[in-house]
């Protein structure tokens, strides 16, 4: 891995939030590496601050009660941490832009879907563009007729309005796409047609893309490389073939584990046994020990070193050993 | 959108019909001899008698009841006062346009402070602009109008000499004090409403999606947020005014306007039934067209509502296509 082609890299980022008084740990020191035109996947369970890592990243985390503690976020070499709110503003929806989870709740309800395409294009114009026409051909690109334009958003179905969202994130052809579960909140017809597009858009454009989801289907579709987030650290890194052939971290074994297997009969699923660490009062050591049945009393010592089994492959375990040989 | 509003203007004649019925009955049924009360206590018993009679108040209920509504629904006539003898129709002609424009003025101040402070509340919420504007607003709504008129007018028409304290010679500028005093209460609850409201609407998704976009903090706020948590407001400002055009007796009497305020409350009083009935009747029209300018208001904010009104338009039309 040659480390000066990185475009994107996330150096032990440590997000806080605050609630009722008690500090709540969403982000533990999570390093993220992301190549030009490449997609990582970032894969956990709801809660694990997948989509805080993508907010801090965009820096749009709410103001009240949430901080970014610690940590550096480089693109193209400029940390996004420390650079003024003006020029972050230049780079949101230009050069990072975000697809969120719910497009029900995503659009503006009360302006015109052109106007919100053609907004952003606004915003960054270099003079390129005429915003409105730019804003006709985003939605032809993404498949709806360019008369909906003077359309709002109660007149799309999710669906559409996911594909308006996607308008919105790709008019400015950024070089960085956030997909915060792009696909849950939609039937799995639509799921597929619009993960088929995100894929054709994102090659089209050579767009570096962060996909958050807990769908190892999605996954295994769309990514590249996987990184599997739990309790708001990264247990597990690799390419998808490595995170899907060989899987090392108990945590991705029980998350496969979980899968229903249409190729045996089986009557019941196998979930993971037991709940996530309450996230205000995290383990010491693994945060995975307590649900673990390779954990021992050293898993509960301190903070687990990461480990290298493959060349690009990471895992933050310290029985790999027994687990490698226990598993599948 | 044309047939949603004929039909609210429709509505209102049934809704007119009942309040003018309403109040007509009430007054009828009220204790006291009209007669007595114009001609006064020292009236002969023949002088009471003839007026009774000239009064129509020996018709009975009914009759009086039918006479009174053509009067008003077809003649299109109010009747003249009892006590002054001055057509009700060229009464309210003089007295609204001031009542109207006091309350376009307390509007104005109430709205225009009242809708900023509750936006600066609510994009620093918990932090101390957020507790000194609703200290203030407290503070709108705790104080009583009259004593805060009172003190107004000492300071500014009688020590400082600004501004004058009572009456209507002086034009706008006679309105500056008694819009002052009256909007206190309005721009408190605007401060308020817009507050929650745009609490509510900052914490929304789209707005994550504005700034996302690298929209400008000021444009996320006016452009984005602002529109969306718009009804609640105009929700406020349709009744208020509605309110504000019979109910300013108290800042009307206060500083001296002849407005409706005191119109109507004097008649009351006097027992003046024809200026109550015709003055209630001119307010339920008020009110139903505020009520009406409000919802064709929501339209214009919200395209979802516009939609629904039109919906509802649809589904007739499909309805009598069926039929």
């Amino acid at each position: 891995m040659s480390n000066n082609q990185e475009f994107l890299e996330v150096k032990n980022l440590v997000v806080e939030y605050k609630s009722d008084g008690q500090i709540v740990h969403a982000v533990n020191g999570v390093n993220l590496k992301l190549g030009k035109g490449r997609t990582l996947g970032l894969v956990g369970e709801t809660g694990a601050g997948k989509t805080t890592i993508a907010k801090s990243i965009l820096r749009i985390l709410p103001d009240v009660g949430c901080k970014i503690r610690g940590g550096e976020v480089h693109l193209d070499g400029k940390d996004l941490l420390k650079i003024s709110e003006n020029e972050m503003r230049k780079i949101r929806g230009n050069n990072i832009s975000m697809i969120f989870q719910d497009p029900m709740t995503a659009l503006n309800p009360v302006m015109r879907v052109g106007d919100q395409i053609a907004e952003v294009v606004r915003l960054h114009n270099d003079g390129h563009y005429d915003p409105r026409k730019r804003a006709e051909e985003m939605l032809e690109i993404v498949g709806i007729p360019a008369e909906r334009y003077m359309e709002y958003p109660h007149q799309f179905s999710g669906g559409m309005k996911q594909r308006v969202v996607i308008a919105i994130a790709l008019a400015c052809n950024p070089d960085l796409l956030l997909a915060d579960e792009p696909t849950t909140a939609l039937d799995v017809t639509i799921q597929a047609q619009v993960l088929d597009l995100i894929k054709d858009l994102r090659e089209k454009y050579n767009t570096a893309m962060l996909l958050i989801t807990h769908d190892m289907g999605v996954v295994a579709q769309v990514c590249d490389e996987v990184a599997v987030i739990y309790a708001g650290t990264i247990v597990e890194y690799g390419t998808k073939e490595q995170i899907f052939d060989h899987p090392t971290h108990p945590y991705t074994i029980g998350l496969f584990g979980a899968i229903p297997d249409m190729n045996e009969d089986e009557e019941w699923l196998h979930p993971i046994d037991g709940l996530p660490p309450d996230p205000t009062n995290l383990p010491k050591g693994c945060p995975f020990a307590p649900r673990c049945k390779y954990a021992t009393a050293e898993c509960e010592k301190g903070p687990i070193q990461t480990y290298k089994t493959a060349d690009g492959h990471d895992c933050a375990c310290c029985h790999i050993a027994d687990v490698v040989k226990g598993g599948k | 959108m044309i047939r949603y509003v004929l039909k609210r203007i429709l509505w209102m004649i049934p809704i007119v019909l009942g309040v003018a019925i309403l109040v007509f009955t009430l007054m009828t049924f009220c204790p006291g001899n009209p007669a007595e009360i114009i001609l006064g206590s020292t009236a002969t018993e023949d002088a009471l008698l003839a007026k009774t009679e000239e009064l129509g108040l020996n018709d009975p209920f009914l009759v009086r009841l039918g006479n009174y509504l053509v009067d008003v629904f077809i003649k299109r006539d109010l009747g003249a006062s009892w006590a002054t003898n001055v057509s009700i129709m060229t009464s309210i002609g003089e007295r609204l346009p001031r009542t109207l424009t006091l309350t376009l003025v307390t509007l104005f101040l109430a709205f225009g402070l009242g809708i900023p402070l509750g936006i600066v509340a609510a994009t620093h919420q918990n932090q101390w602009q957020d507790s000194l504007s609703m200290v203030f607003a407290l503070i709108g709504v705790a104080i009583p109008n009259f004593w805060l008129g009172l003190m107004f007018v000492l300071l500014f028409s009688v020590r400082l000499g600004w501004l004058p304290s009572m009456g209507i010679s002086d034009g706008l500028k006679s309105y500056i004090l008694p819009a002052a005093t009256a909007m206190m209460g309005a721009f408190a609850t605007c401060a308020r409403q817009t507050r929650s409201s745009m609490l509510e609407v900052i914490r929304s998704d789209y707005i994550t999606t504005a700034r996302s976009k690298g929209v400008p903090e000021r444009d996320v706020i006016v452009k984005h947020a602002l529109k969306n948590g718009l009804i609640p407001i105009i929700t406020m400002f349709g009744s208020t005014f509605g309110h504000m055009l019979g109910g300013m007796m108290i800042i009307e009497t206060v500083f001296a306007i002849p407005g409706m305020g005191t119109y109507i409350i004097t008649a009351v009083n006097n027992r003046d039934y024809p200026v109550v009935q015709g003055g209630t009747i001119f307010l339920a029209i008020t009110f139903s067209l505020c009520m009406l300018i409000v919802d064709l208001l929501y339209a214009a904010v919200d395209p979802r509502i516009k939609a629904q009104y039109e919906g509802q338009n649809k589904k007739k039309i499909k309805k009598e296509a069926e039929a």
